[in-house]
């Protein structure tokens, strides 16, 4: 799916949450948004989804099989087939058990329970035992596993386009690199876009071939991760107001008094003149 | 009192009146703020002026007793109108104390602070708006200002009494239903202990214990507060005890079996939500309450028009007919979409889930309709009501009732706790809400009677109403659709207050 950001504006009091003129996501992209707190990350998420009205602009998608061409999302709810998200708790119904949960949103993309237990093989390592066949509702589940339910429940109908908000928060270090793994394969092999946001640096780069960086709702720069070549460029970015800090606090060194020129071999400074004491009289 | 117990009494007291202040049926909703001030004016008014009539209604009676005899030996019944009253209202010491379980200050100190404020609560004043005016009129004059004092700070005591044992009730149930006995075990044992045949019956022992506090007996004093601090030392073991579970409190809904409602695969996608609308009701504690208070509500009224003679006129017969047909959906239906709220954003990422949702709603509504059908029976064997009454008010109910209330789905915006009865958060209602859920319950009964004085004849008005029903009750798809178009038109202001109400 194409993602076209066309002059997107969206303000909260005096606040810019979004500020857009013009950003343009491939089909098959598979790119991080990374930002610190407020950058704006969730708000563009829900713009994208339509779940936010944009105080100008529109977002526009279009899809792989040519159904939707620059449709707004605004204007048609098809996009929303081809659409699998999970941006917070809110996304969970959780008084189902997720085995319910999983069959519901199955049903509500036309699919059959033998897919959909097929499908949910697939992530039975992510789950680890934890989450199927467990008679527990979604809301009586860790923060973790509900983490899990969500990403999962986001993936389960193989979108073409999947947008995914922190997917990283709450889980163990296992979890983590499971994850990585499951939406870098999903990308590849369907060809999806992808959009993840991360406060993990690391794990962004690793996974998202490109990486944009949201500050105060622009996207200040968009960058092309070949091979982790963007890690330097984001820590750079990350560590320079703590290396300002730095600077600022480090007491600047007293000037050393300059050492007279040695004739014979300007490079060398000469050597001081040994005082006259008594003894050498 | 130490010092450190001293200072947590007071930060204790500031923030419960801060917490009253930024009260959520407060902060975003003006209208529930006014109208609460409004319903408190209400009340108070109320009281004084049955604490005017009283003296007389009591003289008039029962001439051979003095009318603060007759208040005295109905005491009981007091202590029961402020437990009801209480019962929502009211916060347990335990559930208190979780953000300071990891302060450098006692539980049991966070504990006996709640419950020395729960005593001096200007609350437990609020029946002296009926007891002062009562004993200025009846007192005064035999005992003077000394007995009108021992007589209200007598009272005083019984009733903060009376807030502990409130306390002890709420907590005891909260651990398990059945300790609701306990409560009807004590009340209803005040009120049989008052109409017991017996000479020293509860209405005498109240009879002399208020004479006591009126002439300044110190046991009649010496009894009421020994019953406060026997219920005061009570409710504190209590709340000790269930703190810990309190903090800790992980309550998991435990499932013995997982319901799969198979028979609504049929329906396709409206099954889907059939099934989620069902598991709604019956696994989350607030819909689950309300539905099982609406169904008593209209099997208590189904049968009072059925077996008495309270409901006999016209206008009442016809209310009570539509009311037991309406009450649950009306109810149920006054919230729409903010039980949603919780995970509304999940919702509208997948297309016309609002409407599939809308439908299956309404569907529903109008299944649980045939339980009142069969209530109404009753009424029809004792020749209350005839058949056609009851058609009548099944098809005005399914149609217009509910499509009045179904436009409540374009307007509500708060989210409602499914679990958790936050006093006031739960009822978010604004003046729009109000009207309509007024609209709902009497606008049917306006209408025929409006058509019962337009056609005195009694029928054609109940064939009208049946075709009016009809009428609305097959144009559901269009009406809900229109529903569904202009919540979609407002889907932003919805979301963002869902939102922000989110607990």
């Amino acid at each position: 799916m194409i993602i076209s950001i066309n002059n997107l504006h969206k303000k909260f009091g005096s606040v810019i949450a979004a500020n857009i003129d013009s950003y343009v996501i491939g089909h098959g992209d598979m790119v991080g948004l990374v930002g610190n707190n407020g950058a704006g990350k969730t708000t563009l998420f829900r713009l994208i989804l339509d779940l936010l009205k944009a105080d100008e602009g529109n977002v526009t998608v279009s899809t792989q099989d040519g159904t939707l061409t620059d449709a707004a999302v605004t204007s048609t709810e098809d996009w929303k087939r081809h659409t699998g998200a999970f941006i917070d708790e809110s996304f969970l119904i959780d008084y189902l058990t997720p085995d319910e949960y999983f069959a519901f949103l199955g049903r509500m993309y036309g699919m059959k329970k033998e897919a959909v237990s097929e499908r949910l093989e697939h992530f039975r390592p992510f789950f680890n035992g934890e989450i199927l066949g467990e008679k527990k509702l979604i809301r009586d589940y860790s923060m973790g596993n509900k983490q899990k339910i969500g990403i999962v429940s986001a993936m389960l109908h193989s979108p073409e386009l999947l947008i995914l908000d922190e997917p990283f928060n709450f889980l163990d270090p296992s979890s983590q690199a499971i994850i990585k793994h499951l939406l870098a394969a999903y990308n590849r092999e369907t060809g999806a876009t992808v959009l993840i946001s991360s406060h993990n640096l690391d794990h962004t780069v690793e996974v998202c071939p490109r990486i944009a960086l949201l500050e105060h709702g622009v996207i200040l720069r968009d960058i092309a991760n070949v091979n982790g070549s963007a890690k330097t460029e984001l820590d750079t970015y990350f560590d320079a107001p703590v290396q300002a800090a730095e600077a600022a606090e480090t007491p600047v060194a007293p000037e050393e008094p300059e050492c007279p020129e040695n004739p014979d071999n300007p490079a060398t400074p000469a050597t001081p003149e040994t005082p006259e004491t008594p003894e050498n009289n | 009192m130490n010092k450190r117990f001293a200072i947590l009494l007071k930060e204790i007291r500031r923030q419960r009146k801060l917490g009253a202040k930024r009260h959520p049926m407060y902060q975003n909703n003006k209208f529930g703020k006014y109208f609460m001030y409004f319903f408190g004016l209400f009340w108070v008014a109320y009281l004084v002026l049955f604490g005017f009539l009283l003296p007389t209604i009591f003289r008039e009676e029962m001439p051979g007793m003095e009318p603060y005899h007759i208040l005295n030996k109905g005491m009981w019944i007091i202590f029961i109108l402020d437990f009801g009253l209480r019962f929502m209202a009211q916060k347990l010491p335990a559930s208190e104390v979780k953000p300071y379980a990891v302060l450098p200050v006692r539980k049991r100190d966070v504990i006996d602070s709640h419950l020395l404020l729960n005593g001096l609560d200007a609350y437990n004043l609020i029946w002296f708006f009926l007891l002062l005016p009562f004993g200025c009129m009846t007192l005064w004059k035999f005992f003077g200002l000394a007995g009108l004092l021992g007589f209200l700070l007598g009272y005083w005591l019984l009733i903060v009494a009376n807030g502990y044992l409130t306390a002890i009730c709420r907590t005891l149930m909260n651990e398990h239903i059945l300790w609701v006995l306990v409560p009807i075990a004590i009340y209803g044992g005040m009120v049989g202990g008052m109409v017991v045949p017996w000479k020293h019956n509860l209405g005498w022992i109240g009879m002399e214990w208020g004479e006591g506090f009126i002439r300044w007996e110190p046991l009649a004093f010496l009894a009421a507060i020994g019953v406060l601090a026997l219920l005061f030392v009570l409710c504190r073991v209590l709340q000790l005890r269930i703190v810990d579970k309190e903090i800790a409190r992980t309550k998991t809904t435990k499932l013995t079996r997982v319901r799969e409602y198979r028979f609504l695969d049929r329906f396709g996608e409206i099954g889907e939500y059939l099934r989620l609308e069902i598991k709604l009701l019956t696994r989350n504690k607030v819909p689950k309450v309300q539905f099982r208070t609406g169904l008593i509500l209209m099997i208590m009224f189904s049968v009072m028009l059925a077996f008495s003679d309270v409901y006999d006129d016209n206008f009442m017969r016809y209310f009570i007919a539509i009311y037991n047909f309406s009450v649950l959906g009306v109810m149920v239906l006054s919230q729409c979409m903010m039980f949603e709220g919780n995970y509304l954003d999940g919702l509208m990422s997948r297309k016309e889930s609002i409407l599939s949702l809308l439908k299956a709603k309404y569907y529903l509504q109008c299944a649980i309709c045939v339980v009142p059908l069969l209530v109404m029976i009753a009424p029809v064997v004792k020749g209350k009501l005839d058949v056609l009454d009851v058609l009548a008010a099944f098809f005005i109910t399914t149609g217009f009732v509910f499509f009045i209330m179904f436009q409540l789905a374009v307007y509500n915006k708060s989210t409602m706790n499914l679990n958790q009865r936050v006093m006031g958060r739960n009822s978010t209602g604004n003046w729009f809400q109000t009207m309509l859920i007024m609209g709902g319950f009497f606008l049917p009964v306006i209408v025929i009677m409006a058509l019962n004085a337009i056609f005195p004849d009694g029928r054609t008005s109940v064939w009208i109403t049946l075709a009016i029903g009809i009428a609305f009750t097959l144009a559901h798809p269009l009406w809900l659709r229109n529903v569904y178009k202009r919540f979609m038109k407002r889907r932003y202001v919805n979301m963002a207050g869902f939102r922000a109400s989110r607990p």
